[in-house]
């Protein structure tokens, strides 16, 4: 006997083996039959269509690395990965369904009919790749509902913060524009303007770091703008908090172009920040941006410490250079902060198409390096 | 008058304060019903508004108030603490700030907006 045959008239022990494995799943405990079952009697008669269509090689090779067509409309898989998750399952429990569907079909069938002949042995072959094929798409769209709940939990996350965030530094600041104050409050109030100043960032860190992992990097939207005035303000802007911090511009070249001017304002800031909060504190930090070239050259340097090879591969990914650090070194104390920013700025010159860079040594110091290529307008100005 | 309309009270209080101490008049709601309830064409001359709101969310007041013939010339101001902001999402408003704001950013928008109310008037009257 055929499989396909096999499977479409023996759905009936088929779905009760996968009714009881599915009730040994924590979250379906006290599930009824038609939420136990969902749609496995689609996925078995995909399946068993699937084995009665003839198919050539190269489809067969495509389907056992679960990258066969993709449908216009959701298949039975899909449907059933946004049903599970829906009722609490995990992915490594709608993965442990597909097993348990494969080793039932497989044993029932064994009991009740020989492979004896080529097509039969084949037929065990696509079967396998049909479910390999069934559980890619389950666990394709299981990771993309995960993915966009992550996405949309963040995004609400960094609203919530961002409304009081703004009461507090409007607090700060309405504070501050009063001069009649005494010097001692004024002085807490620039620290609080301050700190949610600081807060802000790490949060828009947070969120782009989280985001960019999630999704395809970080959007973003170009238009003429000029980097020397916008590379000039984020220097100011550093200035005026850090007063007790030298920094040294220069600007030359044509720096007018199209990029994304918040998104750089933000790598250059933190650039910048970065300098400031490791460069040794009696230090010049120096900041150089040229349009001299086709592409522009942003650097910042600073003394510091030389930074070991080891940690200069691994600066622009927080995790991995978080992870390689001997656990004496991961408590909170040995931990200024997670490198967050340096990720973000890496993912914006990404997202940029530019280059960066960093070198560390004794005579130069550290030294970042972006190049920007200039990017092709993409709609009018002031549109 | 500017009215403030945020959920959140310490953003309507500290947006007023700021304002009053350089010479505005300024009401304040909790959600885009009150303010609606409250709003006026004669009396208001700046709707300064959050995005995300229980219930009315500020691009909906937005939409309402400029499809109101009384209302449609009121200048609009959204705020929002979010990355993706309505304004990117089609909202119809005159400006937009995203949360926190600088003290001066919100002063130069507001007296921008005001002087865009100040230029229709005067035209209206030649």
């Amino acid at each position: 006997m055929r499989l396909s045959r096999f499977i479409r008239t023996n759905l009936g022990p088929i779905l009760q083996e996968w009714e009881d494995f599915a009730e040994t799943l924590a979250p379906l405990e006290d599930a009824g039959r038609v939420e136990l079952r969902d749609h496995a009697r689609e996925i078995l008669n995909v399946i068993a269509t699937d084995l009665e269509t003839p198919q050539g090689e190269g489809q067969s090779i495509a389907k056992s690395k679960g990258m066969a067509p993709v449908l216009a409309i959701d298949t039975a898989a899909e449907v059933h990965a946004a049903a599970r998750m829906a009722s609490g399952l995990s992915s490594d429990h709608v993965m442990a369904e597909f097993r348990a569907l494969r080793a039932s079909v497989l044993r029932l069938s064994a009991h009740s009919m020989a492979i004896t002949t080529p097509e039969e042995v084949q037929d065990m072959v696509r079967f396998n790749e049909a479910i390999d094929q069934a559980q890619s798409e389950s666990m394709a769209r299981y990771t993309k509902l995960l993915r966009d709940a992550q996405s949309l939990f963040l995004a609400i996350l960094g609203h919530d913060v961002r409304s009081p965030l703004g009461a507090v530094s409007m607090g700060a600041q309405v504070l501050l524009q009063d001069q009649t104050l005494p010097a001692k409050v004024l002085k807490v109030g620039l620290r609080i303007f301050n700190s949610s100043r600081r807060v802000d960032e790490i949060v828009r860190d947070l969120l782009d770091f989280s985001t960019s992992h999630l999704g395809d990097g970080i959007p973003i939207d170009p238009y003429t703008v000029d980097l020397a005035e916008i590379c000039l303000n984020v220097v100011e802007e550093a200035r005026t908090f850090h007063p007790d911090r030298k920094l040294e511009l220069v600007s030359k070249g044509n720096l007018v172009g199209t990029w994304d001017g918040p998104r750089l304002a933000q790598a250059f800031s933190n650039l910048i920040s970065n300098a400031i909060q490791h460069g040794r504190p009696e230090g010049i930090i120096y900041v150089s941006i040229d349009g001299c070239q086709s592409d522009v050259l942003f650097d910042v340097k600073n003394d510091a410490d030389v930074i070991p090879p080891s940690k200069l591969r691994t600066l622009f990914d927080p995790v991995k250079s978080f992870a390689i650090r001997p656990p004496s070194e991961r408590t909170m104390s040995r931990v200024q902060n997670l490198g967050l920013g340096l990720y973000v700025v890496k993912e914006i010159v990404k997202a940029h198409t530019g280059q960066i860079a960093v070198t560390s040594t004794e005579e130069a110091g550290v030294k970042f390096s972006v190049s920007l290529p200039r990017l092709t307008p993409h709609r009018r100005n002031g549109e | 008058m500017i009215m403030i309309i945020d959920d959140d009270d310490g953003v309507t209080e500290t947006c007023s304060m700021l304002l009053e101490a350089h010479g505005y008049n300024v009401c304040v709601a909790a959600s885009g019903d009150e303010a609606l309830s409250k709003i006026s064409a004669t009396s208001h001359e700046l709707i300064i508004s959050d995005c995300a709101m229980p219930g009315m969310s500020g691009a909906q007041l937005s939409e309402k108030l400029k499809a109101d013939p009384t209302t449609s010339q009121v200048p609009i101001l959204l705020m929002s603490g979010s990355l993706r902001c309505e304004i990117a999402e089609g909202a119809d408003c005159d400006a937009f700030l995203r949360k926190p704001f600088l003290a001066e950013n919100l002063l130069v928008v507001v007296r921008e907006l005001l002087a865009g109310v100040a230029e229709r008037s005067q035209f209206a009257k030649v």
